[in-house]
């Protein structure tokens, strides 16, 4: 014969609804908490890697163009000649999506933009996310930055007003330089 | 073979116990994660404060022209640089004369042709 206890153990199958409320509301309680910590340090965690990456990109734009409004143009010789010579001497931006700097070249500088030959003329734009330096005269373009998706540029009285915008993932951020004439 | 390892033999998954210590267990661990991201998040928003989003940055030439010629980059400023005027937008003004008007009653419309010559502004005093 089969003692009470041991049938009852025997016949029992699943959880009682005790058991289940209380089951549901660890699980609750447990989602609540991953929720609130995957907020507090899983989504910055994350994003930092973008914004890194971001302060990156905008410190490299940065220098690219501290380089080319420091005032002067190396030239394919390196900096000789006279004082004159590689000057910057005009900005332009066109569409203002564009930015035209021209330096002065040739055997007698003139101090004007000329925007021909044998002024040298650098331009900035964005095209597929990159922000792309181009020496015309040369023929030669190099990604300034990248994860840059607009360029807005404005020429004012005695400077240049440059709008860079980056973005990576979700994350977007937005430079906002002036860069004064020489 | 016996009741319990028969019993045994037929477990699957793990029980609920099983799954709140396997949880409390990564708990801990991700507690753990928490100071280096902490340290992480304050060493980005200072190299962010390098190049803040919401201030002008200044790019100031070098004020000899021999060090521009030499390669000086031109200094980085969150601060209005001094001696500096306030920036004006360049905007050209234009004379306008109207060279001839005519209208079209068929079509309720008007042309004008208008010449415009820009005006040279005039030197600050």
């Amino acid at each position: 014969m089969i003692a009470p206890s041991a049938r009852t153990n025997r016949r029992r199958k699943g959880l009682s609804l005790v058991e289940l409320v209380i089951a549901g509301g660890l699980t609750g309680l447990l989602a609540m908490l991953m929720v609130t910590a995957w907020a507090a340090f899983g989504r910055p965690a994350v994003d930092v890697i973008s914004r890194s990456r971001l302060a990156r990109e905008a410190a490299l734009a940065v220098a690219s163009l501290s380089e080319d409004f420091g005032g002067s143009l190396a030239t394919p010789d390196g900096r000789v000649g006279p004082k004159a010579l590689g000057r910057l001497v005009g900005g332009m931006a066109p569409n203002g999506a564009e930015i035209w700097l021209c330096y002065d070249g040739g055997e007698s500088p003139n101090g004007v933009a000329d925007w021909e030959e044998p002024d040298t003329i650098v331009t900035y734009r964005v095209d597929s996310g990159n922000l792309i330096r181009e020496d015309r005269s040369s023929g030669i373009a190099n990604v300034a930055a990248r994860d840059v998706y607009s360029l807005g540029a404005t020429v004012l009285s005695d400077r240049v007003r440059i709008v860079l915008s980056f973005r990576h993932r979700n994350v977007e951020r937005t430079l906002t330089i002036e860069a004064l004439e020489p | 073979m016996s009741t319990r390892r028969r019993s045994r033999s037929r477990r699957r998954g793990f029980s609920y116990l099983e799954v709140q210590a396997a949880f409390a267990v990564l708990g801990i661990a991700l507690a753990g994660l928490a100071p280096i991201v902490m340290t992480q998040l304050r060493l980005m928003a200072r190299i962010e404060r390098r190049l803040p989003s919401n201030r002008i940055i200044y790019l100031v030439p070098p004020d000899d022209s021999w060090a521009a010629k030499l390669g000086a980059a031109a200094r980085r400023s969150l601060d209005f640089p001094s001696g500096v005027a306030a920036a004006e937008e360049t905007a050209a003004v234009y004379s306008v004369s109207v060279e001839s008007v005519a209208s079209s009653a068929a079509d309720d419309s008007a042309t004008v042709v208008v010449t415009l010559t820009p005006i040279e502004a005039a030197p600050p005093p």
